[in-house]
Order: structure tokens, then sequence, then C-alpha cells
């Protein structure tokens, strides 16, 4: 009958796309499933990146458009004016060379400082162990207002004033603490036989350190290393403090050159703003999946 | 794994690690210092404010100047440049130069000046003040006696850097707010501009019911807003000539609470919390950023403001360039403003000084830096550049920048206007973000809050 | 323990061991020494200088001069009703915004979890509000609530519903704050509690499947047990972050309009630099840090006894 035959014609293709479909999901996804777990992301991800997203377009409109009442621009409305504008800014290249410096050193130093640290409080005892580590996160507890003018004369009678080192140091004091919390919950889970048998074959405890621990807890490190370099490039109070000129400021900052007494050029506001976001997302992007492997195998499992 | 690499080990770590902060160091040392900063000089442009000394001469590097007056745009830096050029005479060098807000530039040098930098600072008068108490700045009484353009200056300015006799900061700029309103839409209305409070309210309400798209009144309620600090004193200083006077060793509160809270009664009870509000309640808790450029944009028919609003015809939060120009230059006027019962004419007298670290190594060098920045010369070309600031000019040797003779009233209110005594307003401020929010919110009335706060400004006296 | 040699002597071993016993201590020590001396130089004395503070007079303007008062300062704090309204923001603030991200974040993380195309794209950028500096953030919500050609206000223009400075409205400036909290960690828990989730495995969902445990059931008593200690350093640490917060108010609302939005660390800085009172507000962050260790003492041993 030809109604069978449609039928079954319309059914087999039914079937197949859904098929298709299926074997593309993994194992115990159906599409059903998939549907919904796309729902609740696209609503997580209109929520927090909406602004974000309008935040992005409006970078590629002029000004007259910005403060017009209108939400969406034409497409012939675009622009890259003011990326050009805020690009050849020789202060904001400068910024950004420093951010950059500064959020790099920062994390290395954290990470040697920090592996260091955690290697002793890892494996060794003696005593005040537990009171140092309780005093590093302790320092995290303090309102950070109150710390200014006492670390300012500090930094001060180091010499460290104005100069991308101090801010390099001070990046690194911020984040020495929860590193090394973190890296020692990472060392505490690697089992100590293979310390034993390292040493039986000779092995000091720094050979451990470099050949053993560190291999086997790079996603902890990673993760410890996106957490301080990040940290040190979005922080603007202690750069402010430690600056007194151009020269050693940092992208936070950038966002002041486009602002004077009187008015605020949001155009190019929220362009070098954009543009202080993206290298920091690009950089999760590239080591998302170390930090979350990272955040996963227990990392987490501290004192 | 089983050579004895104990003591190679212990070696080979330990040179990584030394090698990795000796890189950092040399990298951000390099970096940090000339290097940066040579990357800069190349670049001319409005923005690069930070130029390395010429360090021909000694080793000691060049004057550190901190400032944030210079315009950040696109257009010539006429100003700067006349500053640099003035100041290399003067010092044989160019000084470096730091660009931070102003409330940066406050915290800062509050918290830093006593480690010698900046050597020279520009800032608002409410700031001398401070500096002025926490002992920070140079004493230039003598200096300035032996400048060549010194008696050239106004005598309010020279007043208002004036501290028990001492001289702390040399002016440079000096402004008075006034009231700033529609010429057109009075004249449609058939009014003149209100010289009483009263009037003035009537006049607003008139506006607010027979326009829809022009709001009669706008003024800063934003918690924590200088400007707003500054409106309410242009008001105080038409009930008394100071709010505190000197009383021995200490001061003393010079207004009573009625005054005051007629102060909160014409300019934030009526405007926003009273019934057929002058102002739109809407906009309670904005600042600058509303008030000027809303005037700009034809929302409002009347403002507070001072001369800088004048050349403010292009820029990013104005909407429409053609009509602004057309507002400011044909349907602007400038009038004193608005007086309360019992009070005379009087207003904020702004009067911004650059002043010397008295912590520096290098005071002579600043001092020649800031008589640079002070001197006619550097005024003149500030006028140009930025025509707003020397409206009404703090040195008789500079031309008023006045063009249009609706805004020539700007030099009468200017003679009426007060400079802030030498307190430190910080404990008086905070008290008046609250009580005037109180008052402009509606949950207080205005002649209670003004008794309140004339009881809180009274037990201030002893700390002042 | 190292190879010895167990044929010499008792003396010999004896002082082998304790050889040991010191070379590895004095390693320990000298391991952890430069974090030591770079935390110690840098930030806890001057935390320690910040604490003293607490119990002198000092003003701003001219810090040197402190006069020693004892526990005034403490007495004064308890009788402040702005201490007391300001502590109560404080509090109220990290409570709704930390119960709130940890909910938010758990059911990001449940859907992030999930093995669909594309899951790799949707967690880089569900962490842009988290890497985005705080400025930015700030400079982004009030652009958009700005009166006049704010994209909030337009939509509300249109809709025919009231427009304003959003946060300038005392009601609303609050729940905005809590809403940049939120909207800024939300991600940082969606992250951290989803990697914890895949680390538990899959033979565990199947076992309780077998024995007919619907998936709510699934949650209760094999999810949320297993990300228990991750979600307990994630709450710990964002209460901290909150609690102590700083910048996000003050950018945003200055800790108006009419004190709304005050908080302890607005409160502070207002007392440090417009009241020039260092020690009042020294006493005041002493007062922060001890309600943080408390929490965190008292929080952390709950977990541990569970």
């Amino acid at each position: 009958m030809a109604t069978e035959t449609n039928t079954r014609t319309a059914e087999s293709t039914d079937r197949s796309f859904a098929d298709r479909i299926d074997a593309w999901l993994a194992e115990d996804m159906s599409p059903k499933r998939a549907l919904a777990v796309y729902a609740v992301i696209g609503v997580y991800i209109a929520f927090l990146l909406l602004p974000v997203a309008y935040m992005m377009m409006a970078t590629f409109t002029s000004p007259d458009f910005l403060y017009s009442p209108r939400l969406v621009p034409a497409l012939g409305e675009l622009t890259l004016d003011n990326y050009v504008a805020v690009l050849s800014t020789g202060l904001f290249q400068q910024y950004f060379v420093n951010s950059a410096i500064v959020a790099t050193s920062t994390t290395l130093l954290t990470l040697v400082v920090g592996t260091l640290a955690a290697y002793s409080l890892s494996r060794f005892e003696y005593f005040g162990r537990s009171g140092l580590l309780f005093s590093f996160l302790g320092t995290q507890m303090l309102p950070r207002v109150l710390v200014l003018i006492p670390f300012f004369l500090v930094m001060f009678t180091l010499g460290l004033i104005d100069s991308l080192l101090g801010i390099i140091i001070a990046h690194s004091v911020l984040g020495i603490p929860l590193g090394t919390w973190l890296l020692k919950g990472y060392f505490d889970d690697i089992p100590r036989s293979l310390d034993e048998a390292a040493k039986m074959d000779g092995c000091s405890h720094l050979d451990i350190l470099w050949r053993i621990i560190v291999p086997m807890s790079l996603p902890g490190i990673t993760v410890a290393g996106f957490y301080t370099f990040i940290l040190s490039w979005n922080d603007f109070l202690f750069v402010s403090i430690l600056s007194q000129t151009a020269a050693t400021r940092t992208l936070p900052f950038g966002l002041q050159l486009f602002q004077s007494q009187n008015t605020i050029a949001w155009e190019l506001l929220l362009t070098a703003a954009t543009l202080t976001m993206i290298p920091v997302v690009l950089l999760f992007a590239v080591f998302q999946q170390w930090v979350v492997e990272g955040l996963a195998t227990g990392g987490m499992k501290g004192s | 794994m089983s050579d004895n690499s104990s003591t190679s080990g212990l070696g080979r770590r330990s040179l990584v690690k030394a090698l990795g902060i000796g890189a950092t160091a040399g990298l951000a040392g390099c970096a940090g210092g000339n290097g940066a900063a040579d990357q800069m000089g190349g670049n001319g442009g409005s923005d690069s404010d930070t130029e390395t000394s010429g360090n021909g001469g000694g080793d000691e590097p060049a004057p550190l100047f901190w400032n944030y007056a210079f315009p950040n745009d696109d257009t010539p830096p006429i100003w700067r440049d006349e500053f640099l050029a003035n100041a290399e005479e003067r010092l044989g060098r160019r000084p470096r130069m730091g660009r931070f807000t102003y409330e940066d530039l406050r915290q800062k040098f509050l918290t830093g000046a006593r480690t010698g930098d900046p050597d020279a600072i520009e800032g608002v008068l409410s700031h001398l003040t401070e500096y002025v108490k926490a002992g920070h700045l140079e004493n230039l009484t003598d200096f300035a006696e032996r400048l060549e353009f010194f008696d050239g200056y106004v005598e309010s300015a020279v007043d208002a850097v004036t501290y028990r006799g001492d001289l702390y900061g040399l002016p440079y700029s000096g402004n008075a707010r006034a009231l700033i309103f529609r010429t057109d839409v009075l004249d449609e209305l058939g009014q003149d501009p209100p010289e009483t409070a009263a009037e003035f309210h009537e006049i607003g309400r008139l506006i607010n019911s027979e326009y829809d798209d022009v709001q009669a009144y706008h003024n800063c309620t934003k918690d924590g807003s200088v400007r707003a600090f500054q409106e309410w004193m242009s008001h105080v200083y038409q009930h008394t000539d100071q709010l505190y006077v000197p009383d021995g060793e200490s001061w003393s509160l010079n207004i009573d609470a009625d005054q005051l809270g007629q102060v909160f009664d014409n300019w934030y009870y009526q405007v926003y919390a009273a019934e057929d509000p002058i102002g739109n309640p809407d906009q309670l808790g904005t600042g600058w950023q509303v008030n000027d450029p809303g005037y700009l944009n034809g929302e409002f028919a009347f403002i507070e403001c001072g001369p800088w609003l004048r050349g403010w015809t292009a820029g990013d939060n104005v909407n429409d360039s053609e009509a602004t120009k057309q507002l400011l230059d044909n349907d602007t006027g400038v009038a004193h403003l608005p007086v309360g019962e019992g009070g005379s004419r009087g207003s904020f007298l702004e009067v911004k000084p650059v002043m010397v670290n008295s912590h520096s190594d290098q005071k002579a060098n600043a001092k020649r830096t800031i008589a640079a920045f002070a001197e006619p010369d550097t005024i003149r070309a500030m006028g140009e550049d930025t025509p707003g600031f020397a409206m009404t000019p703090v040195h008789e040797d500079v031309e008023s920048t006045i063009t249009n003779e609706n805004w020539q009233p700007f030099t009468e209110v200017f003679e009426t206007g007060r400079a802030l005594a030498k307190i430190g307003w910080g404990q008086v401020r905070e008290p008046f973000y609250g009580y005037m929010q109180e008052v402009a919110y509606g949950e207080t009335d205005p002649y209670e809050a003004g008794q309140q706060f004339h009881d809180e400004l009274t037990s201030l006296e002893s700390e002042l | 323990m190292a190879t010895s040699t167990d044929t010499g002597p008792t003396a010999t071993r004896y002082i082998a061991e304790f050889k040991e016993f010191l070379e590895e201590t004095w390693l320990g020590y000298a391991l952890i020494l430069p974090a030591a001396i770079l935390m110690s130089v840098i930030i806890i004395y001057p935390t320690l200088r910040g604490i003293q503070l607490a119990f002198f007079e000092a003003s701003l303007l001219n810090p040197e001069q402190q006069t020693f008062v004892g526990l005034q300062n403490i007495a004064q704090m308890i009788a402040d009703t702005t201490f007391r309204e300001a502590l109560w923001h404080t509090v109220l603030l990290t409570s709704v915004a930390v119960s709130l991200q940890y909910l938010l974040g758990l059911g990001l993380a449940l859907a992030l979890k999930e093995k669909v195309p594309g899951a790799g794209l949707f967690r880089s950028l569900s962490m842009i509000t988290w890497v985005l500096p705080i400025i930015v953030m700030v400079i982004v919500f009030r652009f958009m609530t700005q009166s006049g050609f704010g994209p909030v206000n337009i939509v509300l223009g249109s809709l025919g519903m009231e427009t304003a400075a959003w946060f300038g409205r005392p009601g609303v400036a609050f729940p905005l704050i809590v809403l940049m909290h939120v909207w800024r960690n939300t991600p940082f828990y969606a992250i951290a509690l989803m990697a914890a989730m895949r680390s538990i495995p899959e033979t565990q969902y199947e076992a309780a499947r077998l024995d007919g445990a619907g998936p709510l059931q699934q949650f209760r008593y094999i999810t949320l047990p297993q990300i228990s200690y991750v979600s307990m350093i994630m709450i710990v640490l964002h209460v901290i972050f909150t609690f102590n917060n700083f910048d996000i108010v003050y950018l945003s609302t200055g800790g108006g309009p009419l004190g709304n939005t005050e908080v302890l660390a607005t409160y502070i800085y207002k007392q440090a630099f417009q009241q020039y009172a260092m020690g009042y507000a020294a006493s005041i962050g002493v007062a922060m840090l001890l309600i943080m260790m408390v929490f965190t003492v008292v929080y952390a041993s709950l977990e541990a006894r569970e």
C-alpha cells in the first residue's frame, strides 16, 4: 500500500537522523538530554555574557550610535576606529607590555617560591609548620585598605617604589598563600612510596621534587599559575600605590587614559576594557583542560 | 636516577632558580627604568606624559611633577608644550611628569609625600588645605616674593593659597560657580533670570509645566561627589563669608542652623523631595556626568557650573556638536546664583594651585617647576588650549578668554567668590553627603537636618 | 628511611639518624624560606602594624603622632550606628551573594559537565566574567544602567516602565551590588564543582541506577557528598573575599545612596582617608579579621566532622 511504504520510508528517515545524532553524541547522551543541557547552558551564558557582548558590540560602533537611544546598530555602522585609536595610543601599548611582563614574572616567581614552600610543608616535619601555613592564609583575611600605608613604607624602605620589580614582588605575595596551599594539596596526594623509591635510588630531595613531584602535579601547577596570572593582570590597588609615573603602570590603569576631568570617552574606554580582557580569556581557553583537570584531581585537598 | 646527583642536583636547581629570578629582575629593572621611558620619549601626541630627563647634568633625576589638568584629547598640546618649554628654561631640562586623577593624587600624596616624591604637585584648593595640615607643603612666601610676576596675581587668588600669613602654593587657574541658564527658554516665558531662591523655584516650576523635554534644573547628589560638595559650599557662601573662622588656635563655626536648613531646603528639598519638584527625582544620585552634558544636550534649563562649560562643544558625551555650539554661543546666559533669604551674593571660588613637597630633596628645582607652570605665559597658553580655564584668569597680565558678552558675568561672579578655609575638609564632607542625601531623598526635613548638621559641625570645632 | 648501615653500633646509628633529622629539618626550613621571607616582610609585617594601630589614635595627616588609647576604639565601634549598619550590610551581602553563587554555580556545573559537543567552548566562555577586571565590570554595569542611553533604561522605556539612574536608587543599589558579585564569581564555582563532579567514577552512578535510584537521589547521595570538600573550599574563599571586598562597592556606588550600600570595607576607607581616623579604621579592620577567622575555623571544623 502506498501509505505503508510512505510511512516506512518516513520512519526509516526519522530513525536514521536520530541515529546519526545519537552516534554523534556521547554514549549515555540522548538528543533530548543534550537539548536540555544546551538550554540550561544557553540561559546561563545569556545571563553572564549579555553585558559583555553588548560592551563588545559597542566597541565596534561610533560615539554617535552609543549616545543615541538605539539598541542595535546597523551593519553599516560598524567600525574599527576605536580599536585603531586605542591600540595606537603609545601609553596603552606601554601598559600592555608592562602588564605582560609583570604578570608573567609574577607567575614564575610565585610558582617557584610556592613549589618549594609547598614541598617543604608537604614532606617535612618541623616546628611551626602549620603556623606558617595558617599565617599565609591569614593575610588574605585582612581588608587590604588597612595594609596600604605600612606596606607603602616597607616598599619604600626597600627601594621598590615605582619599579616593575616592586609590583612583581607585591603581586607574588598576593598569590603565594593560595598557590602554596593548592600545591601542598597536590603534593600530599602523591604517595610517599614514590619518594622512598627514589631515595633508595640515591636521589636527593630536590631531585625528587624536580623529577617526580612536579611532573605529576602539572595540572595543579597550572591552576596555581593561572590564578596568579589573573590576579596580577587585573590588580589595580597595588599598582596604584606603587606606581609614581606612567612608565610603571599596567593595563587596568589604561582605562584612565580615556577619561579626563570632564569627559569619559565611553567608546574608547570600552574598547580598552575589551583589549584588557581578551588575553586572559585566551589564556584560559588554551589552558582550560589542564585547569579543569587540576581542579578535579583532588587538587583542593589542602591542609 | 641512580647517579650521585645530590650536589649537582642542588646546584642545578638553584642555578635555574637564580637565573629565573635574575632574568625577571633584569627584565623588570630595565623595563621599569629607562628602557620603557625611552620608548615613550619618541611618542609625541597628547597623551604621553612621561618625559625622561636629559641626564646630561648631574646624576639626580629631574624633578617629578604630578598633575591632572592637561587635557587628554586629540587637540594639539599647546598648554603642555608651553609649560615644558618654560620649565626647561628655568631648570635646564624637562621635569618628569605623572598623571593621576585628583582622588588618586590626594591619596598618594597623603600616604607617600614623606618619601620625597613627587617634588611638585598640582591640585585643587581642598587638597592644599589638607596637605598644609599634614605638613607636606613647603612655605613659598620668600620664593614667591622674588618671582618677577608675583605682583600680578589677583588678590583673592593669593588669599586662597595663603595660610596664617604664609604662602603654600602658586595659583594658576580660578573660577567661581554661576547660574547657567537657557536664555531662549526664559525669553519664551517672558521671564528675567531669578535673583532670589523663591523666584528661582517659581520659574523652575513654570518651566516644568510648560515644557516636556526640558527639565528646569539639575544638581549633583552623588555620594562622594566633589562637585556636589562645591555646589553646596557655593550656597553656604551666600550666607556667610567662611564656614569656619580661626579662633585662637582652633576654629569656630560661623553659620547658624537655620541658614544650613535654608540651603538644604532651597537646593535639595525643593529640587527633589517636595511636591512638584524642580528637578527630576529619577536623577537622584548622579554627578557631573549627568549635570554638565545634560545641559549641553539641552535637557536642563538651569545648572550651576564654572566657565569650563564654554568650550565644551565637541567631545564624547555631546550628542550633537552643532546644536551644542549654537546653545552655548547664543542661547546661554550667566548670572549670579540665586540668593536665599537673608543672604547676599556669593559663590564657591575654586583656585587651583601648584605646590612643592616639603620633603623633597630638590626643592629649588621643584619651585622652578611650579613657577614655570604658574607664570603668565603658561597661563596664556592654557587659555588658548582650553579657553574655559582662563575665563577668569588669576593673573592680571593674562587676558580673559571671554569673547561672548553672554558669558561676561563670570567676571563679576568671580569677584564674589570665596575660597575654602584652611581646615581638613574631609571631616565636613563626610557628614554633608549623609545629610544632603537624606534631605534630597525625602527622608529628613531640611530644617531638622540643618539643625543636626549644625550640631555635628560644632562638635568638630576642636578637631579641625 | 634511608639506607642505614644496620650492622654498625647503636650510637653511630643514633648519630646518623639525628644528623638526618637535622638535615631534614634544615632543608625543610630552607625550602620554605623564600616564601616566608617574602611574606613576612612584604605583607605580614604591615599587617601586624595595621593591627597594632587599632589600639592607638592616629591621624592620616600626622601618622607618627600616635597616642595609645587601649580599647577605646573598640568601645567607640560598638556604639557606632553606622558601623552596625555597615556590618549588617556586609553580612547580608556576603550570605546572599555566596548562597546564590553556590546554587547557580552548582546548576551551571551540572550542565557543563555533560559531554555535549562544544562543551569546552562554553566552559571557556563562561569564565569571561571571572577574569574581567573589576573596574571594567563596574564600568559595564554603570554604563548599562545609566539614565539616558544606558541599554537597561532603553529597554525599560520601550516597555513603558520607569527608568532611572539605577545605582542612585536606594532600594535598587544593594541588589545591583549583589548581582555584580554573583555575576562575577559564579563561573569559578561552576568550573571547580564541575571538575570535582567529573572525578566521581561513573560506576557509582550505574550501581545506584541499578538499585533504582532516580536522578535526584543520585545527586543527593553520590554527587553532593563527594563535592563537599571542594564546596567548602569555594565557600570559605568567597565568604572571605566578599566580606572584605572594597572595590566593587566603592567604584559603583561609593557606599551610597543614603548609605544603603555601605559595607565595612568602604567604611574603613572613608574613616581612614576622609576622616583621617587611622586608629579607628584599624580597629574595624581587626574586627573583620576576627570575624573571618572565627567563621573559617567553625565552618572548616563542621565540615571535617561530617
